[in-house]
């Protein structure tokens, strides 16, 4: 069974005034098994961002559905749904949404307090995580005193606290420079050694090409996937190129 | 130039979240500015009473210019807001390529829009309200001579002239700021990082002593005189240390709780701890400085309100009595003749006796160091404030005034006072007495108004000691009092006193007569009524307008500091949200946080009053008033009415604050 299956979602914005509609998802089918590292690339506009907000169910979709584990995320009742956020996903954004009001110890530990954790416990899981993400020594610090690079992988240590059984990533690299993005992939491709599912949303090629899998969306629909199988990195990065000029320059997947 | 006139109107109202309470605390300020000096400039308020008084028109002219004074502090306050509010807007036209002199031209443009809106509006309300404002200070000054509402050009145009020049202040103070910034630090202005709040132990300390200190002087007063001297030094002292505290203080004691890590890190006290350290570095001043003005609100409304209450009781204290006869140098051989002839001029003005007393005793400056009395022979005038009132009576005076007896033996003596003494003991001079402190006060109820009194009730035997230690035994000044009421109708009351009062002595025949005075209620009362009445209700009427003004203040403060959190918290709330957060428990963290930083100032102010209570009782018996009782709950009154409009004023900045966060 896969650990996510998204069934033909649909997604449908209307302007205020009910006059235009926007379609940012038409259909969008596709899975993700446990363990597995899924890029999904497309450009500016083309629902990537809101794929990834109606999975991590910070959205409502307008039809279709999607499962984790098997079970519909729809069914969950609009109150247990903060709940199984902080239970069950863990987030990385683009702009690192870290609170300027806590350390950064603080900010790792957030998700865990507001399910009630006991801060023994807190205390336990995050040393080895902070090793791992080499943030030990920035534990104590404010996020406005640190790297963007520091302040992501601090997010990721924030995401991974709650041992999520699925990462989610929104343009992780997004405000990063070259070193410090390779240094987060580089993270990001060893917790997935780990056996932890990540989804990652990106439009960079250097991003996706670290995933086991990538999956392209245009206008609202899965519009190619690329399976790495025995591809090294630089091989997927030359294949994602040449579907990327494809798909941006409007022809049809080969 | 209409471009420049669009664009400014747009920039109202596009800001006009924060341009509308702006405004508003303008027309309000205008129109309360412009009715009391419209009051003070009336041509009759110079001489209300026939006499040339002109007390009412000075009190209301201080009134005007401390409207005059908070109206500036409270439209640079908001002006500030707006400023910090619209600096990224400033920025990006900036960068759009608009011109600093545009964006100036635009601004003036605003200014001008502003200053009209707030002056038309304000003096609108003022011109329909003033006949209003007139009628409440007639009818709670009582006044009776015929007064007639004016209109005053020179209140007009010391009222537009004043606030034009605010409001011009304010516009140069943003296009200074806009001239000297970078367009880039003004679009990325409001979003440089937050350093995290220290301890500031100097301030916590130097907050500590001196709200201490502010609060010892207030408790441990015990001398009504001295009290009215160290007041305003005590309220320098709080206002000081309340500042330092909620600056200092409230960020250690939060500090503290989120070392306790069992309490920090629970859902709840997690996000509501952080959020408060960080509101408290930024609001420390604008909750102190709304604690401040809750505390002046409630300590003008409610000493005012008592004034005006206690008028009738301040009245009875001046007269105790329908005829009060004083005289200086009457022995105790001439006190039978003074009393003869006192009653006959009563009978035959048709008036019958009743409640008599007659005595003669020795009045000197004392000097009260807890138990020990020190008489003052040459007390100096100019700084006499340490100095009571020391009247002293002997035993058979008492005996035969009150039909009590006292069998006083030597070294023992009765003690009236009106503040308290708590001693068994007490030594005049060298001579140490046993004391029984007489609660009734029956002879003191006989001197008149003034506070810190004392009456010592001594064998004869006891007095001669005294006099002779202070060496003024046989040439001591003695007094005679005579006290009754009267029967006769106000005319014959007032006869009697024509009688017996004459070129300031008191005449008894040819042979004998004495400087004196007597006090006839008949004759005095209207007269003393009517002038404490416009007295008090003056006051009242200016403390009125100061309490609308500062609950004004207050409020603005509270609406601001509401909004600019509402847009700060708005993104950690989005945050906290995607992390796993459901909106009710965000909702029920903000609720949390707000009620703390909202209702903390209020408790601040209520203590503040409680702690200030004793003071303000002893400033009211300075001005006559002894009704400590009725003074309570004229305070609790005010308290519960301020605490409702504060909830009020709460409920409604809350559902901006909830707007903006969502």
């Amino acid at each position: 069974m896969p650990l996510l299956e998204v069934n033909q979602l649909k997604k449908t914005y209307v302007t205020r005034l009910g006059s235009v509609k926007v379609e940012a998802l038409k259909n969008v089918t596709f899975s993700v098994d446990e363990g597995e590292y899924v890029a999904i690339m497309g450009e500016s506009g083309s629902g990537k961002t809101t794929l990834l907000n109606l999975v991590a169910t910070l959205d409502r979709p307008t039809g279709g559905e999607i499962l984790l584990e098997g079970k519909s995320v729809s069914a969950i009742p609009e109150k247990n749904l903060a709940k199984f956020r902080r239970d069950r996903l863990g987030f990385v954004f683009q702009d690192f949404n870290l609170l300027d009001t806590f350390n950064i110890r603080d900010n790792i530990y957030l998700p865990l307090v507001l399910s009630g954790a006991n801060h023994k416990e807190m205390e336990a899981r995050i040393e080895p995580l902070a090793e791992k993400l080499h943030i030990t020594d920035i534990l104590k610090k404010y996020p406005y005193e640190i790297s963007g690079g520091q302040k992501q992988r601090a997010a990721v240590a924030r995401a991974l606290m709650n041992h999520p059984a699925m990462l989610m990533a929104d343009e992780p690299t997004g405000a990063l420079d070259s070193k410090a993005s390779d240094q987060l992939l580089k993270l990001f491709a060893e917790i997935n050694r780990e056996k932890q599912t990540i989804l990652m949303v990106t439009h960079s090629a250097r991003a996706a090409c670290r995933a086991s899998r990538v999956l392209f969306i245009r206008d609202g629909e899965v519009y190619h996937q690329l399976y790495r199988g025995q591809m090294t990195d630089d091989e997927l990065y030359h294949r994602i190129s040449e579907t990327w000029t494809v798909l941006t320059t409007g022809g049809e997947a080969t | 130039m209409p471009f420049t006139l669009r664009f400014a109107f747009s920039g109202i109202l596009k800001n006009r979240q924060i341009y509308i309470p702006y405004l508003l605390t303008g027309v309000v300020n205008v129109a309360l500015f412009y009715m009391l000096a419209t009051l003070a400039y009336h041509s009759k308020m110079q001489n209300l009473f026939d006499s040339d008084d002109d007390t009412v028109a000075k009190m209301l002219g201080y009134g005007v210019w401390i409207v005059g004074l908070f109206s500036l502090v409270f439209l640079f306050y908001s002006n500030s807001f707006l400023l910090k509010h619209r600096q990224k807007e400033f920025g990006l036209y900036t960068v759009l390529g608009m011109g600093r002199k545009e964006i100036a031209r635009s601004l003036f443009c605003e200014f001008l829009m502003s200053t009209g809106i707030a002056l038309a509006g304000g003096l609108l309300i003022g011109l329909l309200l003033n006949r209003l404002a007139f009628l409440l200070l007639i009818r709670i000054m009582n006044i009776k001579t015929i007064l007639k509402p004016e209109f005053s050009s020179k209140a007009m145009l010391t009222t537009a002239v004043l606030f034009a020049c605010i409001f011009f202040v304010n516009f140069l103070r943003l296009v200074i700021r806009i001239a000297s910034s970078r367009p880039i630090e003004l679009v990325h202005g409001s979003n440089t990082g937050e350093k995290e709040p220290r301890i500031k132990w100097i301030l916590l300390i130097l907050g500590l002593a001196s709200l201490g200190a502010g609060y010892t002087l207030a408790l441990t007063q015990d001398h009504a005189a001295k009290a009215v001297k160290t007041f305003f030094f005590a309220v320098l002292l709080v206002i000081f240390g309340t500042y330092c505290l909620f600056i200092a203080v409230s960020i250690a004691v939060l500090k503290l709780l989120r070392r306790k890590k069992s309490f920090y890190y629970k859902p709840g006290n997690f996000t509501a701890v952080s959020g408060m350290l960080y509101r408290m570095k930024q609001n420390g001043v604008g909750l102190a400085s709304i604690s401040i003005l809750s505390t002046m609100v409630l300590l003008t409304i409610a000493m005012t309100v008592s004034l005006v209450v206690g008028i009738d009781g301040f009245l009875k204290n001046l007269f105790p009595v329908d005829l009060s006869v004083t005289a200086i140098w009457v022995s105790p051989e001439n006190e039978a003749r003074f009393t003869e002839a006192i009653r006959k001029t009563i009978t035959d003005s048709g008036n019958t006796v009743s409640d008599e007393t007659s005595y003669t005793y020795y009045w000197y400056s004392g000097r009260v160091d807890r138990n020990r009395i020190e008489i003052v022979l040459n007390p100096d005038i100019f700084d006499d404030e340490d100095d009571n009132q020391l009247t002293i009576l002997t035993d058979t005076a008492y005996e035969k005034n009150t039909g009590e007896s006292l069998n006083l033996k030597h070294g023992e003596a009765v003690l009236e006072s009106s503040s308290d003494f708590a001693y068994d003991t007490m030594s005049v001079g060298h001579m140490r007495f046993s004391v029984h402190r007489n609660e009734d006060a029956k002879m003191l109820a006989y001197e008149a108004g003034e506070p810190d009194r004392y009456c010592l009730i001594l064998t004869q035997a006891d007095i001669d000691l005294i006099l002779m230690e202070y060496g003024i035994d046989g040439k001591a000044k003695t007094y005679y009092s005579y006290n009754a009421n009267l029967s006769g109708t106000k005319e014959q009351q007032i006869a009697c006193a024509e009688a017996l009062f004459k070129d300031n002595s008191i005449v008894v025949d040819s042979n004998l007569s004495a400087r004196g005075y007597a006090i006839s209620k008949a004759q005095d009362f209207d007269q003393a009524a009517s002038a404490a009445t416009a007295y008090y209700g003056g006051l009242f009427f200016v403390g009125i307008f100061l309490g609308i003004v500062f609950l004004l203040g207050t409020v603005l403060i509270i609406y601001y500091k509401q909004i600019s959190e509402g847009y700060e918290d708005a993104e950690r709330f989005s945050v906290m949200r995607k992390v796993g957060m459901s909106q009710d428990e965000i909702r029920s963290t903000i609720r949390r946080q707000i009620i703390l930083v909202f209702f903390l100032p209020l408790l601040v102010a209520v203590v503040h009053i409680l702690v200030a209570f004793r003071y303000m009782t002893q400033i009211l018996q300075m001005m006559g008033f002894e009704y400590t009782q009725l003074f309570l709950l004229c305070t609790v009154g005010c308290i519960l009415v301020f605490a409702l409009v504060y909830g009020a004023v709460y409920l409604l900045t809350a559902k901006a604050y909830y707007r903006i966060v969502k």
